[in-house]
Order: structure tokens, then sequence, then C-alpha cells
């Protein structure tokens, strides 16, 4: 029998065959089950059979035949599970009541009764071999061409007789007709999702690293239905790699077209509200995730740079930090985003600052690049939201050597607000003055100040960000606390020195 | 009183009228016809004096028993009485042909209306009544009485009608003779009084059943006393079988030209649920229960009121009647094997064995 439980009346009767032709003329026992379908002639002999037997009559007996009521018993006694008459056939009451008695379940059919048995017959000595058929069946539709989402679907769902779709990699319908209202799991695996009066199969095409779906295919199986999960399940694992491959081809024609991602990055930037489906479907063809929550990153970089050339340097940079991020050629560099499932924490958007901020580091050593990070937003108009803001911070960047050209918008803009008080004539002499001590001095001291204090004190920090060893930063400190006399465990001090070294090193 | 133990009865009478109609009814097995307007007829010609019963044995061997009958549709009776001239004429006819002159009548059918009609004849004869008959029971065929298939021919064979015509057959076969017969009747006013080949007294119980006038008085009489009890009493009292007992749930027939044709009861069992099912054709012929078959011809299968008792004939059962289905045995004559296929299921087309209260010898 397979993997699959004992076939019942009602499955064999939900088979697509079976449930196009078939009726019930009488009885009610439709979850008993069948183990074997046999056909014979008429009610003139009465053959022996096993128990839970279906028997198919070839010829049609006149209603008021004595011997259908004869032949029931006997069926009865003999443990089987229904008759199959030819149609069209009005049974008598009595045989209509004696059927009821006797829990036997009498089936009328216009269709070929052989063709029916053999049908059944198939099912029931291989399920496996119905399915191995159905996947082979699906594998030659699925064909050497390349099918988009709507042709999949129209084409399975004629396969395998059932409600299909296509989802997004976050489970939004994007084709097909069946209400999804279930999430997939991130998983990237097989799932079955309960839903009203059955379940949702789902198989996913993987991403290019296997880790992530892209899409989903579905298909809607019914209750009564349930034991073709196995063979549909096979069939739709088979769909999937077929439109895994239409993604990957259509990605690689459409990653060749940078003017398409660009318009498409602008689209994005102009949401206010719920994307259009043409959009996401456009967004999923190029892997860009919309849902989730996003965090901005701008790389601009001087307008005598060639930026279509050079975006594998930003892919490898964005790489070597293990960074997984839509990255666009956008006017004078690169927009994008990173996105994360849940509302990342302070420390998450902690470290991935530190992330993008290595990365730059090592895009500086080929690209005279300036980086703007913007804060974390939800859903596809946050998308437009945190670019935005992270190229406000690229902009900014650019006047900020001292921070390597690197600004992060924290959630109170206080970068700007220190950018407008550095700037003032008063303030600018003094912090000079202030700073006197560490000129003229070797080690750059100066701005070795004001990166220690921008990475809160940190030696490693600033080891990476000035690109020298961390014994280096850590005796170069220890000079400018002998220079300038200062405890830099003392909170005012450090805030004045902080606001100083800025203003100097921007001057 | 049981039924096949009544006493010796030597003279039939008026008071015994309705104990045969009741009897031969039950016999009948829902065919033979209503014996209403024939026990009227019966009972006025009884009031003046009674009619003598007498055993086979009682007549010397070689004396002559003529078996009379009425052929045709049952209801046409009621529309064309007969005269009384009618059995006159035929056992007339039939005694010059055979040059055997008859001194007592015996039924060819002891059941309904001809148990009834036999008893009218002997009394328009003025000669006694034998207690036999060709069948014990009702059949629908000529070639299925007794003394055809104990060998003895069914030639030669006298019909007269209610026209007054005279009809002779000889020199002809069983079959034959069945064919012609069907084939004249409707051409003779749709009824006729039909006279058989005499008998020889001493032969009867060898090709004739004994006993049926007796069996039918006896049934007749423990009916009477039974009647109005339940369903289950009744068939005791009779020395039947209860088979079900319920509301009929339905009664289908074909439509055929010329005769109801093969008819189906069924109902549902008041006690057990089961479902009873009755075929029939112009009788009672293989009762079903639950799809086994539990009784079928030569037993005799009544289906009875089961408030009254009254039996109910094939053409008058119709549903949501509350009726009782009994199986009366049959008459020993056909419980040799050699006999029993004549009158089985098969002989009226129903491929199964006989299912009988007795073992066939």
């Amino acid at each position: 029998m397979g993997e699959s439980a004992s076939l019942g009346l009602t499955g064999l009767l939900a088979h697509p065959r079976w449930r196009a032709s078939v009726v019930v003329l009488a009885g009610s026992k439709l979850e008993r089950p069948v183990d074997h379908v046999v056909a014979h002639s008429g009610v003139g002999t009465i053959p022996a059979v096993p128990a839970n037997t279906l028997l198919a009559l070839t010829s049609r007996p006149e209603p008021l035949d004595w011997r259908l009521d004869a032949l029931l018993r006997r069926l009865a006694d003999q443990a089987a599970t229904a008759l199959l008459l030819p149609m069209p056939m009005s049974l008598i009451q009595a045989t209509v009541r004696l059927a009821d008695r006797l829990g036997i379940v009498i089936l009328g059919t216009a269709d070929d009764v052989l063709a029916l048995v053999v049908e059944a017959r198939t099912l029931l000595a291989g399920p496996s071999v119905d399915a191995a058929a159905l996947v082979c069946r699906v594998a030659r539709a699925m064909g050497p061409q390349l099918l988009d989402p709507e042709m999949l679907v129209k084409r399975l769902h004629v396969l395998i007789d059932l409600p299909v779709a296509v989802l997004d990699g976050d489970g939004v319908r994007v084709a097909g007709d069946v209400e999804v209202t279930a999430r997939p799991h991130p998983t990237c695996a097989r799932q079955r999702l309960p839903v009203a009066n059955g379940e949702l199969l789902l198989a996913p095409a993987p991403d290019a690293a296997g880790r992530r779906a892209e899409y989903w295919i579905a298909a809607r199986v019914s209750r009564n239905a349930a034991w073709r999960a196995p063979a549909v399940s096979d069939a739709l694992d088979l769909a999937a790699l077929s439109l895994q491959r239409w993604v990957f081809a259509r990605r690689l024609v459409v990653e060749r077209d940078a003017r398409h991602r660009a318009a498409l990055l602008g689209e994005l930037l102009q949401l206010t509200t719920e994307p259009q489906v043409e959009t996401r479907r456009r967004a999923a063809d190029l892997g860009w995730r919309l849902d989730g929550w996003h965090i901005g990153v701008r790389i601009g970089v001087p307008p005598d740079v060639e930026v279509l050339g050079r975006t594998a340097d930003v892919a490898a940079a964005l790489r070597g930090e293990d960074l997984e991020a839509v990255v666009v050629e956008y006017g004078d560099g690169w927009s994008g985003w990173v996105t994360l499932d849940a509302e990342p924490t302070a420390d998450q958007v902690r470290q991935l600052s530190q992330a993008i901020r290595h990365a730059h580091a090592r895009l500086r050593q080929r690209i005279d690049a300036h980086v703007g990070v913007g804060r974390p937003e939800a859903g596809p108009p946050g998308i437009a939201r945190t670019v935005a803001e992270a190229d406000d911070a690229a902009r900014l960047a650019v006047g900020r050597p001292e921070t390597g050209r690197f600004l992060q918008v924290d959630s109170l803009g206080m970068a700007q607000l220190l950018l407008g008080w550095g700037r003032t004539e008063t303030f600018i002499p003094a912090a000079h003055t202030m700073l006197t001590p560490l000129r003229n001095q070797p080690g750059d001291l100066i701005r070795t100040l004001g990166t220690y204090l921008d990475s809160e004190s940190s030696l490693n920090e600033t080891a990476a960000v000035l690109g020298v060893h961390r014994n280096t930063v850590a005796s170069r400190v220890d000079r400018i606390k002998n220079l300038l006399g200062v405890d830099l465990q003392d909170r005012d001090e450090r805030l004045a020195l902080h606001l100083a070294c800025r203003a100097v090193l921007m001057d | 009183m049981r039924a096949c133990q009544t006493e010796r009865v030597k003279t039939l009478s008026l008071v015994d009228v309705g104990a045969l109609e009741r009897g031969f009814a039950l016999l009948g097995a829902g065919g033979a016809g209503e014996t209403g307007t024939c026990a009227l007829i019966l009972r006025h010609q009884l009031e003046q004096e009674g009619l003598n019963l007498l055993q086979p044995a009682e007549l010397p061997p070689d004396s002559w028993v003529v078996p009379v009958a009425y052929i045709g549709t049952p209801s046409v009776l009621d529309e064309k009485p007969p005269s009384g001239k009618e059995f006159t004429a035929a056992v007339r006819g039939v005694a010059q042909w055979s040059e055997r002159q008859p001194v007592a009548v015996m039924p060819a059918e002891g059941a309904g209306q001809n148990g009834i009609m036999a008893m009218i004849a002997a009394v328009n004869l003025g000669l006694p009544l034998v207690d036999a008959d060709l069948c014990g029971r009702a059949l629908p065929r000529l070639d299925q009485v007794a003394s055809s298939i104990a060998g003895e021919p069914l030639v030669p064979l006298a019909l007269a009608d209610p026209g007054g015509r005279l009809m002779v057959l000889d020199d002809a076969d069983a079959p034959a003779i069945e064919a012609i017969v069907r084939a004249a009747i409707p051409a003779s006013g749709g009824w006729a009084a039909m006279a058989f080949p005499p008998l020889p007294a001493g032969r009867l119980p060898e090709v004739g059943v004994v006993g049926t006038v007796r069996r039918a008085l006896g049934l007749g009489h423990a009916h009477a006393a039974a009647a109005l009890g339940s369903a289950q009493d009744l068939a005791e009292s009779l020395e039947a079988c209860l088979l079900g007992q319920g509301r009929v749930l339905e009664v289908v027939r074909e439509g055929r030209a010329g005769g109801f044709g093969r008819g189906s009861v069924s109902l549902v069992d008041a006690v057990s649920g089961s479902l009873v099912r009755v075929e029939m054709e112009n009788e009672y012929l293989l009762v079903l229960r639950d799809g086994a078959v539990v009784a079928t011809t030569p037993d005799i299968i009544c289906l009875v009121d089961a408030r009254t008792g009254e039996p109910i004939t094939c053409d008058r059962v119709r549903g949501a009647l509350d009726v009782a289905v009994i199986q009366l045995a049959a008459a020993p004559f056909w419980m040799h094997n050699g006999r029993l296929e004549h009158v089985g299921p098969r002989a009226f087309g129903f491929p199964h064995d006989p299912v009988l209260l007795q073992e066939a010898r």
C-alpha cells in the first residue's frame, strides 16, 4: 500500500475520473475501506470475493430483479464494501433499503465500468506507481522551456487536479487562486499547513545557497483526498525546481540590466504604501526582500569613479563581512539595504553597523568611498525611508574624514546637532587651542583621539579604523593623556575633547 | 383443532362454506381468484341439502372421477356469471368423448375459486365430491397438474364457455394444451368451465393429491379461531411458518399487456427490521429476507392482513397495508424429487433451488 493509508471508498470517489462520473445510489457507509476491485458480468451468478471488495457489474440488471437483492446479501456476507452498476439505473425502494441495512454502498456510473475498474486497480495495486506516474507526467509537462508562475500554475493544476498557487518568499500569493491564510515557516523545506477542511502542501524553490525559499509552490488538498498528499508533494518539488530554473535564468538576464534595477529601486524609493503585485514580482525576480526590517546603506564615490565596473568590489567587501545586502548602482555610488526578519535590538544594530564599517574599510583600500547607514525601518515603505536616511548620512559623511567618512544615523540625529555646533566661529579657535599639545607629534594624535572617542574608547575599533596595530593605539592614547594632562575617564573632559577633535579635524 | 386432523367429514353443508372459502383462499397462495362470488352461489345451492364428500377409497377402484375447474381471468366471472350449465356441458362432453361415465367430481385445482367451483359443479351434476385434487395449491399452468406430471394424459379436455359453446381437445401434449386453451379463452367470453379426462378412483393416490378438501376445511376452521389473534398465533394454528410481519413498503409490477406479469412486494419486519421481499406473478412464489431466499414454491406462501387474518391476493396487495407473510407446507405429492422440478422455483423462472419446510424424498 505504500506510505498512504488504506484507500477508503471516499478516497476512491475523490480520484479525478471516479469523482467525475460515479454517483451514490444507495447506502451511506462511505468510510469503509476498498482493498480489492473486481469486475463481474451480471447478477446471474454470484462470485466469491475477498473482504472489502468493490464489485463492478459490466451489465445492467433490471431494477425489479430479485437477484440484485440476493447479490447484495452475498456481498454483505463476504464483508464486501460496495457494488458499482452501469447507469441509467433506478433502484426500487426494497433494494435501496436492503443496501442500507446490509451496509453495502451501491454506486452508479455512465462511464465505462471496466475503465473505472482498471483505474481503481492501479490506485490500489500501487499508489507509489500512481505517484511515480504523476511525477513523470509533471516532469514531461515542465519540459525544457522556462515557465513563468502563471503558466506553471495552469499546467500544474491540470496535471494534479487541485488548486495550485505560487507564493513569493514571504508567503504572499503572486499567481494562481488558492486562498493562503497562513505563512510558511522560514525553513527552506517541504511543509504542510492545516487550512479549513484540508491542508496546504508547500514546496520551496530555494535560492542559490539553498538556505531560503525565493518562491513557494502551494497546492490545496481537501481532507477527503489527504491520501494523495505524498504523490502531490513529489510533483510540487519537481515543479518548484522548474520554477527555480526560471527564476535563475530570469535573474541572470535581469542582473545584466542595471538600469532595470535602478528603475525598480527608484520606484521603491517613492513607495509610501503597499507595493503592487507587479512590483513585488519584479523584486522577487531579483531576490530583493520587501518585507521585514530594513537598514539602508548608501555608498557614495567621487564622480570620477566608474560605478558599474566596481560593483564587484562592493559585493566582495560586503561578502567579506558576511553581509547579505541588496546593492544597486545608483547615481554616484550604490544604494541598498540589509533585511532582518524581526525588529533589531540596539545591539544588533550596533553589530550590523560595525560590520558595514569594516566592509567600508576594506572597500576603501580600493575605492575612495563614503558610507551612510540609515535607521531600521519596517516593510516595503520602510526601504524608502531608511535608504533616504542612509543617503543623507552619506552626504554628511563625506566631510568627516576623521570618522573615516562613515556615518550612521542614530535615533536622535545627534551627529547633525554636533555638526551644527562644531562649526561656529567661537568654538573652533578654542578647539584648536585645546588640542595644541597634540600637534606636531608623531602618530597623528588628534585623529587618533577623535577616532578613539568615536569608538567609545575601544582600542580594537580604533585600530581597525586607523589601520594600525592595537598596541600602537594604546601607546598613542597614553601619550595623549600625558600630553593633554587629562583623565579620559572624566565625562566632561571626554565630551569637550570629542567636540574639539570633530571641529579641528573638519577644519 | 389441528388442520390435518379434522375428523372425517361426510357431508359438506352451508355451515362449512365459510371455512372452505377461507381454507381454499389460503391454499390459493395469493392467486386462484376471490371466492366471494362463487361462494354466494354455493350457499344458495346448499340451502336445500348438503354435498356428499367421499374419500377415494370409498369408491370402487375402477369407477371414474372427473376433475373440473374454471379457467379464465378471475374478475370476468363477476361480469359474466355462470349459468350453471357450463360445468354440466363440459363434463358431458368429456364423458362422451372419453367414453368414461364419471360417478363423482373432484376439483382439478383445490384452491381459491376453483375449490368452490368444483362443489358448485358437483351440485349441478348431482354427483358427490371426492376429497382430492390435482394441485394441492394454486398452480398457474395446465401442464403442471399432478396427473400430467404423473404421466396421465391431459386429453381429452372439454371446455364449455358462457356462450354455450363446447370445445373438446384431443391428441395433444401438455404444452400444446396449455397454449391452445390460453389462446381460446379470450375468444370464448373470457372464461370457460373445464373438465379433465376422468381418472380411476383407485389410482387417485398415485396421480392426484388426496385430502385437499379436508385440508381446506381444517385450515378454514383453524383460521376462524385464530384470525384475530397475533400473526404468530395464526401461523402456528395453521401449522405454518411466520416469515415476517410489517407495513408494506412498496409493490412494484412489471407492466405487461395481458396479465400482470412479475411483481414484488416488500416490507420491513417490525420485530427484526429485516427487509422481507415476496416475488409474485399469479401467486406468491418466493420470499427473500435480507437478500437471502427463505421460502419458495411448491410451499404455499400467503400474505394475510395483520389485523384480520384475511388472505390478500396478488392483485389486491398494495403499499401501507399491514401484512404477515406465512409459509404452509406443500402437499406430500410434490415432495418427491422427480416432481419438485415441475412446481419448484425453476419452473417459475427463478434460478434457485427450492427452500421448503419439509425435506424432499
